[in-house]
């Protein structure tokens, strides 16, 4: 059993309800927050808290980290103004992303909060599928959302966005 | 979901087409201000909507979604029979008289928004374009008379009362030409951009145009070159403008000065201004592009010999790029170049290359306006191509003319010395037809000349200069110092012809 690789550096994670998570840190640095914290903490080995994420929803980006952490890094391209998105999403992912909507939900937030801009793309474009070729209606249903507007307000907001549009 | 921030909101909702957008407008207000980033990014809004575009983008924060405004002056339309004919100087009043209107409106709505606490704008680009729904390609049809864009080609777009346009601090961005089919005039655009003291970036794709008798070369050139003097943009960063001047192919030919009458031939005011702009402390990159007549005095005021100057002449604190075609002619109306007129050879001269059914000449624009009557006028373009010296072609001037090309290349060296974050310059000047002309290439360490890699470049600073060999030019002592000054001890310096002509 020759030591060919140098042993895999693993790092701690506590959770906001006070979980410890041990993970391989090539996993965890998918994580851009996280990726910083320990470049600027040094190796100190203590857990780091992750107060904004609780356990469920962290073994879930944990699962996702460890599928994906072979990728490249992202790249800094700015294109987040350009309008012609694909919301294609492979295999793997979509398979992820079969969870309740409070899951989903829960997922995107904690992407945002800890910086993995794939994961977070991943989730927003699931969202996006849910919504394609619904009436607001049917929008406001799927997503358990309040109409706060009167049908004139709506008429109008439509014109002017059509007109902006054109 | 309502956990969701309006960002993550407009990031999932960036995913979606058009109709589906629409659609997710109305579920909520939370949901309206998140689509609307989208959709009220980059409006199109015509000059006879401004009364709507104020009112829209006032209400529920619509402003601040405002990345880039494309604005279209709508100038009046005329009748099927003035399709026939040249625009005249009555109808070039009223487009100006509209063109002016339509940018002061815009301009007082956007500044009236800077003083409103209930309107916020972020930063955002202008675009502009101007046409009129009788110009070929809004007209439902064409007649075979109509002179199409002919009609309209020597005119340009003034502005009347550039005073009454009031600044407007929110545009950082001011490419131009973007949409319509009028020329705007290079002063017009210049002064618009004096009234925008927050621009960083200019890009702009211009003309400098002989062919017009009114007004002639020198004086669009002078207006623009008092107009880019006015301009007081600190945080100006890039400057990219392209200002061709279409060199004639005939090269017996003899083309308008750029210099004012009483103004010494040394002193083109729009080298001087130019310099002036690549004098802002925050500039980085400048770029003259598509082949640009230029004076000396680009690089800043000329003294004559034994003269000292008054000043420690002003240094470029930021520079880091230069780019320069530079135009194988000079503003004083002279060529870079010179010959034996016994090597010409006529290569062209063939009227048939330009279509030319009619033979009725072109006077009735040149004698200035055209008149209301019936008859149509006619577009020779085999006349216009002889009148700007497209054809014959006939070339024979394929030495460099040291006493004019000297100068120019010695203020450049000379103002190396005066940009310490320089590391890169391209400067290159076309000859004859197909003939290898002159490049000049400064690089910092590490800088490749082409593209962004930074690999296996020398870590020291490097110049490189080539010319053909039919431009039989040796650089002068002076230059050659200057630019081995430049690199310094340890850094590359390679000059010489090229094995070829």
């Amino acid at each position: 059993m020759a030591a060919s690789t140098p042993a895999t550096q693993m790092i701690t994670l506590t959770t906001n309800d006070g979980v410890d998570m041990t993970i391989e840190r090539q996993v965890a640095e998918r994580s851009i927050l996280i990726k910083n914290l320990l470049e600027d903490v040094g190796e100190t080995g203590e857990a780091i808290p992750i107060p904004n994420v609780s356990e469920p929803v962290m073994r879930k980006v944990i699962e996702w980290c460890e599928q994906h952490k072979k990728d490249p890094p992202a790249s800094n391209d700015d294109d987040s103004d350009s309008r012609k998105k694909s919301t294609d999403i492979d295999e793997w992912d979509q398979k992820f992303m079969q969870v309740d909507q409070e899951m989903l939900f829960e997922i995107i937030l904690a992407a945002n909060y800890l910086d993995i801009k794939a994961l977070l793309d991943v989730g927003c474009k699931t969202v996006a599928n849910m919504i394609k070729g619904k009436s607001p209606e049917e929008i406001r249903k799927t997503f358990n959302i309040q109409n706060d507007f009167t049908p004139e307000e709506e008429d109008q907001i439509r014109r002017e966005n059509e007109w902006a549009e054109e | 979901m309502d956990r969701l921030s309006t960002e993550l909101l407009a990031a999932i909702i960036s995913y979606l087409e058009p109709l589906d957008l629409i659609n997710s407008l109305t579920v909520s207000r939370q949901w309206q201000f998140a689509v609307e980033r989208h959709t009220f990014c980059s409006p199109h809004v015509r000059s006879d909507e401004l009364d709507r575009f104020a009112i829209v983008f006032s209400a529920s924060n619509r402003a601040g979604a405002l990345a880039k405004l494309n604005f279209h002056i709508l100038l009046p339309a005329y009748s099927d029979d003035r399709c026939a004919k040249f625009e005249n100087e009555k109808e070039k009043k009223t487009n100006n008289k509209a063109f002016t209107d339509a940018l002061i409106g815009l301009f007082e709505i956007l500044h009236s928004w800077e003083n409103s606490n209930a309107v916020r704008t972020r930063l955002f680009a202008l675009r502009l374009g101007a046409y009129s729904p009788s110009d070929p390609g809004f007209r439902e049809r064409d007649r075979p008379t109509d002179l199409t864009w002919h009609r309209f080609e020597h005119s340009s777009l003034s502005l009347l009362t550039p005073e009454e346009l009031p600044s407007v601090e929110s545009i950082t961005s001011f490419p131009h030409p973007c949409v319509g089919t009028r020329y705007i005039a290079a002063a017009a655009v210049a002064t618009i951009a004096a009234k925008l003291p927050a621009l960083e970036r200019i890009d702009w794709e211009l003309e400098d145009a002989a062919s017009p008798a009114d007004p002639p070369r020198y004086q669009s050139r002078y207006d623009f070159a008092q107009a880019l003097l006015a301009i007081k943009a600190s945080k100006l960063k890039a400057f990219s403008l392209s200002f061709p001047f279409e060199v004639p192919q005939n090269e017996f030919f003899e083309f308008p000065s750029a210099i004012p009458p009483n103004f010494s031939p040394t002193d083109d005011p729009l080298s001087s201004a130019l310099y002036a702009i690549s004098q802002i402390p925050s500039l980085q990159i400048f770029r003259l592009l598509g082949e640009i007549s230029i004076s000396p005095s680009l690089f800043g005021p000329i003294l004559s010999t034994g003269e000292t100057p008054i000043a420690q002449p002003a240094t470029y604190p930021n520079l880091e790029a230069i780019a320069l075609e530079l135009n194988r002619t000079t503003p004083s109306g002279d060529w870079l170049f010179t010959g034996d007129p016994a090597d010409a050879d006529l290569i062209h001269y063939n009227s048939d290359t330009y279509d030319s059914q009619s033979t009725t000449s072109v006077s009735s624009r040149n004698s200035g306006d055209s008149d209301n009557s019936r008859v149509h006028d006619t577009y020779h373009a085999y006349h216009a191509a002889v009148g700007r010296g497209e054809t014959p072609i006939r070339y024979f001037r394929s030495r460099l003319a040291p006493e004019l090309f000297d100068p120019l290349v010695r203020s450049l060296a000379q103002a190396l010395s005066r940009m310490p974050k320089l590391n890169w310059l391209k400067a290159d000047l076309p000859t004859t037809g197909e003939g290898a002309g002159l490049h000049i290439f400064c690089l910092g360490p590490g800088r490749p000349p082409w593209g962004k890699g930074r690999d296996e470049e020398p870590a020291v600073r490097r110049l490189e200069a080539a010319w053909g060999r039919g431009l039989r030019w040796t650089t002068p002592e002076d230059v050659t110092t200057l630019l081995e000054e430049w690199v310094g001890d340890g850094g590359i310096c390679k000059m010489g012809e090229l094995p070829y002509d």
